[in-house]
């Protein structure tokens, strides 16, 4: 019984090596129909029609997986690169720390690249966030890129999922999206790390019809902001969102990206991530 | 004689009735402390004192002195633990006495006296081999921490520290340089002593922290005295677990923002690398390590110097160890007895060793963490407390949690106003106040309500009657608590400290560009250039705060002017004045 195993497995293990393929997944941040860009201002943003600067916009995915003709889901092994993946995850990074970006870093990622079976593929599917088991870890001993403090949700034990930030009119501050988990709690006996998140506020995506050669994931800001009130009360100290279900800045930003801010409410899909063909980027990569 | 033993027979509560009350304190009475062993030479009655054990008492307290035998699982009452450190505070006068009297609770005899069938010698004899007992136990649990070399308060158990990070001198004396170092904030101006100082008992006197931006947080920073017995940090937070972990939120944080570190590790890294003293304290701390500056390494530091903020050499410690039965005054006495009463249970969140009901260490098998919501507020709306600070509950979200905090320790409580976790309570009386109406009553403005009728609020938390007298013997109490060893010992003080400290005398010359005016805060946010001196640039996108108090002044500033202005420190705050447009003259 154990020769058959092994010699299964050695098979599995053969057939894999010789039929994977290198698979490169390319993500763009947008505002609106313009590129992100962080030393730019962008106009006509939200309810208010205000004009921003971006300050700040990375956001951690993983369980990357690649659909078939039938739908059906391939994970892609990402390769490990001691900076942006780890294991499953990935950070992607548009901010390049120049503008008012300052905070951020220079180094900017915006693409995921891995293997899969070697196969036709036609849609992608992802998910935004850090996994639970690493997402309440120490940043001080982990690998990259989850020791960053930047994406630490140091008071909540566990990472900011999603980070974006842009000054506007009202709030030369910032207008903040802090993404992350909440409601988080350990058992009973309360001497453990969170082994509970009420609101684990992890979003799904899944992009039928995305040609891997020709497409790009377009992350767009303008329609993540597209109703929310961008400039309140120009006194108010910053302001934003930081995932409190029972802040009501939370909810529009939410509802675009498809989660239920208090758990009861109906969503619908993400709006944010969405496939887009571009022509000089498909050019580019020729 | 028995005065002690009446005044707290009527508060026994099932559970509690072993050799120490529920509060830590011996059955015996104080007096008995001062009894004297006879026997000269206890080293040559060791074996006689074993068997003696052995063959009395060894069936319910178990030959290690653990009760963990059989019979005392099935006793109504589980017997003392021999062998844990409260015996440490235990005089061998007060073992004897227990020893010969047994404990009562009413009519039932818990533990049988022991008077008729052993002789006095005899009894002497069995206090020796119980001290001997705690003495094997303290062994073990020095041995399990490592060769440091605890300073604990007399009748103090070991803290427990984390496996990855045992306690070593070096590491303490690099996280002291670290704790004071106003390095440790991005813009220069804070360090973590800044708002945790020494002689505010580590807190600082504030209502709410101000950060080294001038971001106000939303609650005030607490005590650190004994945070090493702390299974659980901050206010509400039943994530925040060790000291290591609990560092990265004044360093990294960014809502509010306190030492500013957000995104910028390396910058940190490098800054410490770049002292001489850094590169060997944490080559003394870290030895072997090839790369020790590193972020986990401040915080296990940090955290070490954390753990020796050992506080316990209050005046009452003093008169209860015996030491000085004279060291706290009679109303202070009155206040014990009061504050130690069923009427006001206050010993229900602020028992034990540390006064308070969140506790662990070495030997405790589980960790106590509680929260309490004490009615402190009832507003109208969704939630009865004030956002932002809706407690336990902005962890967990359940709406039973809303309010609950926890209860700091009382040690040193005098001086580290005001009090709660907003500082809405200016003073002891205040807080008496609150406590004696079940809950405090804000009559008028945006917080009204009754917060004795919070749906959350403690059981504890109940109405009581309480004379002037009485809140002055209580206040008298609370302020035998104050430790003032603790408050001016060396090894915990700054080490950077030095008589040049005479920078809040001085006014420098600072050159901005005001980035934003907040005017009801009389703050201003600036670019700026280096203060020689004093604190280094701060340019674009990363402003600093400032405080204004001309509100004159700060009315003419618009976002974008280039000013000038003389700048002066003010304890950890920078104070800006005389204020006027780049290029412009003062007029004379």
């Amino acid at each position: 019984m154990f020769k058959i195993v092994a010699a299964l497995s050695l098979a599995a293990a053969v057939h894999g090596a010789a039929q994977t393929q290198p698979v490169a997944i390319h993500f763009k941040g947008s505002v609106g129909a313009e590129d992100f860009s962080c030393g730019q201002s962008y106009k006509g943003i939200g309810v208010t029609k205000s004009t921003i600067r971006p300050i700040d916009f990375r956001f951690y995915i993983h369980n990357v997986r690649l659909l078939d003709e039938k739908g059906k889901p391939t994970p892609v092994e990402l390769t490990q690169d001691d900076q942006w993946q780890f294991d499953d995850l990935a950070l992607i990074d548009f901010e390049d720390a120049t503008g008012a970006c300052g905070n951020g870093t220079p180094e900017t990622n915006t693409v995921v690249s891995g293997t899969v079976p070697a196969g036709r593929y036609s849609g992608i599917q992802f998910t935004v966030g850090v996994p639970f088991e690493k997402n309440h870890t120490d940043l001080t001993t982990m690998p990259s890129p989850l020791n960053l403090t930047a994406l630490a949700w140091v008071w909540n034990a566990g990472r900011k999922f999603m980070r974006v930030e842009v000054a506007s009119t009202g709030k030369p501050r910032g207008f903040v999206l802090h993404l992350g988990s909440t409601g988080c709690t350990p058992n009973q006996t309360r001497i453990t790390v969170p082994t509970t998140c009420a609101h684990p506020n992890r979003v799904e995506v899944s992009l039928a019809g995305f040609d891997l050669a020709r497409d790009q994931v377009a992350v767009d800001l303008a329609e993540l902001l597209k109703d929310s009130d961008l400039d309140g009360k120009p006194e108010q100290k910053g302001g934003g969102c930081m995932s409190n279900p029972s802040d009501a800045t939370c909810a529009p930003m939410f509802a675009a990206l498809g989660l239920a801010l208090t758990g009861t409410e109906t969503t619908h899909s993400q709006t944010v991530f969405r496939a887009l063909t571009s022509v000089t980027a498909a050019s580019a990569r020729q | 004689m028995l005065l002690r033993r009446v005044l707290f027979g009527g508060i026994l509560i099932v559970g509690a009735v072993t050799a120490h009350d529920a509060h830590g304190h011996s059955h015996a009475p104080l007096e008995a402390r001062h009894l004297k062993n006879p026997i000269m030479n206890p080293a040559e009655h060791l074996d006689a004192a074993k068997a003696l054990y052995t063959a009395s008492c060894a069936g319910c307290h178990g030959a290690d002195g653990r009760a963990r035998t059989h019979l005392a699982g099935t006793l109504p009452i589980r017997p003392t633990d021999l062998s844990e450190y409260m015996m440490d505070s235990m005089a061998q006068g007060e073992i004897y006495w227990v020893v010969t009297h047994g404990i009562a609770q009413g009519s039932v005899q818990h533990m049988p006296a022991f008077a008729q069938p052993l002789t006095d010698t005899q009894r002497w004899e069995v206090t020796i081999w119980v001290k001997e007992l705690r003495l094997k136990q303290k062994a073990l649990e020095v041995a399990s921490l490592g060769p440091y070399e605890w300073i604990l308060p007399p009748g103090f158990p070991y803290p427990k520290v984390p496996a990855d990070n045992p306690m070593t001198g070096e590491k303490v004396e690099l996280g002291r340089y670290l704790f004071y170092d106003k390095r440790l904030s991005l813009n220069g101006t804070q360090s973590c002593g800044t708002c945790h100082r020494q002689d505010k008992a580590f807190s600082d006197g504030r209502a709410q922290g101000l950060g080294s931006t001038g971001e106000l947080h939303p609650r005030g920073p607490m005590s650190l005295t004994n945070v090493a017995y702390s299974p659980v940090l901050t206010w509400a937070n039943p994530n925040m677990r060790r000291l290591e972990q609990q560092a990265l939120v004044p360093l990294f944080g960014e809502n509010p923002v306190e030492l500013g570190f957000v995104g910028k590790e390396d910058l940190l890294i490098a800054r410490l690398k770049s002292e001489s003293r850094y590169r060997k304290l944490f080559a003394d701390a870290f030895p072997g390590v090839a790369d020790p500056v590193t972020v986990a390494n401040v915080t296990k530091a940090i955290a070490s110097f954390e753990r020796i903020l050992l506080s316990g050499d209050s005046p009452y410690d003093a008169y209860r160890r015996g030491d000085n039965p004279n060291g706290i005054s009679v109303a202070a006495k009155r206040g014990e007895a009061l504050f130690f009463s069923e009427q006001l249970e206050c010993f229900h969140c602020h028992g034990g060793f540390n006064f308070t009901g969140t506790v662990d260490y070495l030997g405790k098998g589980i960790a106590e963490v509680e929260f309490h919501n004490t009615g402190l507020y009832n507003v109208a709306g969704r939630f009865s407390y004030p956002q932002p600070n809706l407690g336990l509950y902005d962890f967990t979200q359940q709406e039973d949690d809303i309010g609950k905090f926890q209860a700091p320790t009382l040690r040193n409580i005098a001086v580290t106003a005001p009090y709660m976790h907003d500082g809405s309570v200016a003073t002891l009386e205040d807080a008496i106040a609150h406590y004696k109406a079940g809950g405090r009553t804000i009559a008028s403005g945006p917080l009204a309500g009754e917060g004795s009728r919070n749906p959350a609020k403690s059981e504890f938390v109940r109405e009581f009657d309480l004379s002037a007298r009485d809140t002055a013997d209580l206040i008298a109490f609370l302020k035998s608590l104050t430790d003032k060893t603790f408050l001016s010992d060396r090894r915990l003080s700054n080490p950077f400290e030095s008589p040049a400290e005479t920078l809040s005398q001085s006014v420098f010359t600072l050159h901005g560009e005001v980035v934003a005016v907040y005017s009801d805060e009389g703050v201003v946010a600036l670019y700026h250039s280096d203060v020689p001196g004093l604190l280094p640039a701060m340019k674009k996108p990363a402003s600093m705060e400032f405080q204004v108090t001309d509100r004159g002044e700060l009315a003419r500033l618009q976002p974008g002017m280039k000013i000038v202005a003389g700048i002066r420190k003010v304890g950890s705050d920078y104070v800006l004045e005389k204020i006027r447009r780049e290029g412009t003259l003062s007029k004379k």
